[in-house]
Parts: structure tokens; sequence; C-alpha cells
């Protein structure tokens, strides 16, 4: 505190301060904020819009078959690279409670499933969860979806708890942690 | 004494709100680019050549009178994210191209460009930016917006956001639509 009080050292260390702010302000400007494992959480949860939908077999699947279970809903396609880039954390995420009642719902949009049959194919990890067809939009409309990828996650209780707009990474240990709390 | 630990600690909180506006070139595409960083807002622009633009759209099986009047516009390729702490409002419907002649043009955003899908039939609703975004801390989109320019025409970006209550307003200078594509 001593040396504060030293007029010299004070106007030094403006000096410093001074040279390295653009510095910094260059950093925090092109740094990546790591915030792809944040979530919004909706408190109180809201319900889930229900759905009808089929998988890559042509077998129907309803939200409501899953109450009791938690639900990752992702909304995806096979043009949208952050879609892409996520699903290896949606997998390791999958594969570690899927055991412990916790289901993936990937329910991709506008496309066929001759195309994502053929892009499954591609992937280094061909994803084990299920994959559904939205092909009219009509479910992510009812989830007011504004871009993808968008996701929801869902309770035991078909409630809405938390939500991602854009692509996260879901193995990160925050979103682990979410997950885990809710089974 | 407390005149400077208030300087310096006002210096400190001062960086993440300084914009941070930089252009260069996409490598992957050869286009020019635009970035900025402020108060929590980043806005990424990426010119898209009129070819690219049929090709995306054609690939999503639009018809090819559609697909060849969006080509018609200027295109640009869109990174939105929320790099604050709280959630933060773009009404994209606010943002004007403003060119040299000081004529003020709104975007061409998704409810313009699907209702006019929509008289054809065609459900389609991805790729194009909302006019209304909300963005909770961590959310991020990409997307294509659109300005009726001429390839190559040169504008100001003007554009908002709303963090916390309070409206922030920047611009992009010297924004330039993708030249036209060599025939």
């Amino acid at each position: 505190m001593r040396l504060l009080r030293n007029p010299d050292f004070k106007h030094y260390l403006l000096l410093l301060i001074l040279m390295l702010l653009p510095i910094y302000c260059m950093a925090a400007g092109t740094a990546k904020t790591p915030t792809n494992y944040r979530l919004k959480q909706f408190t109180p949860p809201i319900p889930a819009p229900d759905f009808l939908l089929v998988d890559m077999d042509g077998e129907k699947h309803s939200l409501k078959q899953y109450r009791g279970k938690v639900v990752l809903i992702n909304f995806w396609a096979t043009w949208c690279p952050p879609c892409i880039h996520e699903m290896p954390s949606m997998e390791n995420l999958y594969t570690k409670f899927k055991s412990h009642n916790f289901i993936i719902l990937a329910i991709n949009q506008w496309e066929d499933e001759e195309r994502v049959f053929e892009f499954m194919g591609q992937l280094k990890t061909i994803p084990s969860f299920t994959v559904l067809f939205d092909p009219d939009s009509k479910v992510s409309s009812a989830y007011k979806v504004q871009g993808l990828p968008s996701s929801y996650i869902i309770d035991k209780q078909g409630r809405i708890v938390y939500r991602a707009k854009g692509g996260r990474d879901f193995d990160h240990p925050v979103i682990v942690e979410k997950i885990k709390s809710l089974l | 004494m407390s005149k400077f630990i208030l300087l310096v600690f006002l210096s400190v909180l001062y960086v993440p709100t300084i914009a941070d506006t930089n252009q260069n070139k996409s490598p992957a595409l050869q286009q020019s680019k635009w970035k900025t960083v402020s108060h929590g807002f980043s806005l990424e622009m990426v010119q898209v050549k009129a070819d690219y633009v049929r090709a995306v759209f054609l690939a999503r099986g639009l018809p090819a009178d559609v697909v060849e009047k969006i080509s018609q516009y200027c295109v640009f390729g869109n990174i939105i994210r929320n790099q604050s702490n709280a959630q933060i409002v773009a009404r994209l419907s606010d943002w004007r191209a403003v060119t040299r002649d000081g004529v003020k043009h709104k975007l061409k955003l998704k409810s313009a460009w699907t209702k006019e899908w929509s008289k054809k039939g065609i459900a389609f609703r991805w790729l194009i930016l909302s006019e209304d975004q909300s963005f909770d801390a961590g959310d991020w989109i990409q997307g294509f917006s659109t300005v009726a320019l001429k390839p190559g025409q040169q504008f100001d970006l003007h554009y908002s956001w709303k963090l916390q209550g309070k409206t922030y307003s920047n611009k992009f200078k010297g924004v330039t639509c993708a030249p036209a594509s060599k025939s």
C-alpha cells in the first residue's frame, strides 16, 4: 500500500495499464467466449408440445411415450454445420446416460430418410440415438424454433426445463451435471 | 488514492464494452467478412455470391424461380452470438442498410420470404434469419440476411440490440454486397 501512495509508481502503473489496454481490448474482441455449455433454464418448467413422428425404420415415436424419462430433443439438418459439430458430444452424453432413463430424439428438418441415411454413413461415429423426421417442420414450429440447431431438455414430467439456441458441447461437465440432476 | 483505484477498475470494466470491428477475407470462400463485438453482442457477416445462394437453396429442393429470385438479392451469411450473461433482444426488422445516396434499405428476412413461398405452397422456413431474435446467455444463431441491392453495392449497416433494457446501436461501415458471379 505504501508503494501505491508513491506518485511516481502510480504514474508508471497508469502508463502500463494504458499500454496494455489496446492489447487486452483486441484479445477481448477476438477471443472465443467459452459459453457453449450454457442453457436457458425455464423456471417453472413449461409443458413440452407432444408430437408423433417416424424414425429411420418407419416406427412411430411420440414424446408422451417417453414420460418418466429425461429427453433431449435436438432439431437439426444435414446441411447445418453446427448441427453436425455437436452430434459427437450428443452421442457421448447419450452413451453416458442411456441406461439411466435418458434418451435423445434428434428431429431432422425438411429432409428425407434417404438423404439422412446417406449422410449418417459418412459420419466418423454413427449416432446410436433416435433420429426422427419432421418433413414439414410442424414440430419445430410448435417448439418455436428460430434456427438450427436448437435443443430442448425435457424432464420426467414432460416439461421443458432447458433450451439451447445454437450448437453446444453436450458432454461438457456443466451440461452433464444438469442432466444427472434431472435423472 | 480512491480515484486512482476507481480509474483502474473502470479501465478493466470498459474493455468488454469496446466495439472491435474488423473486416477481412474469409479464407474458405475468398469473400469479404465483417465482425464486431460490442456490449456482449457479436455480429459476423460474410458476403455470399449468387452462385452459392442458388446452390444452397436448390439443394433444399426449392423451385428454380424461387431460387433465382433470392439469388438476385444481396445476401450475407450472419453469425450472431450473445457473449453477455443476460438476455439480448435484436429486432433485425429495425436494422437498415444505408447506401451512399442516404437511402435506408430494410433487410428482407424470414417472414417476408416465407410469406412469398407459402403462396406457392412451399413450407420451407430455414436458412434465413428471423426478424425478431432473442438470445439467452450462450445462445447463438447463423443464417442468411438479404437486402435488395445490386452486386458490389456498398452500404453502412446500422444495427441495434437490447441488453438489460438498454438499447445499443452500432454500424458496420462500407459493407459490400458480393460481386457478381463470373458467367
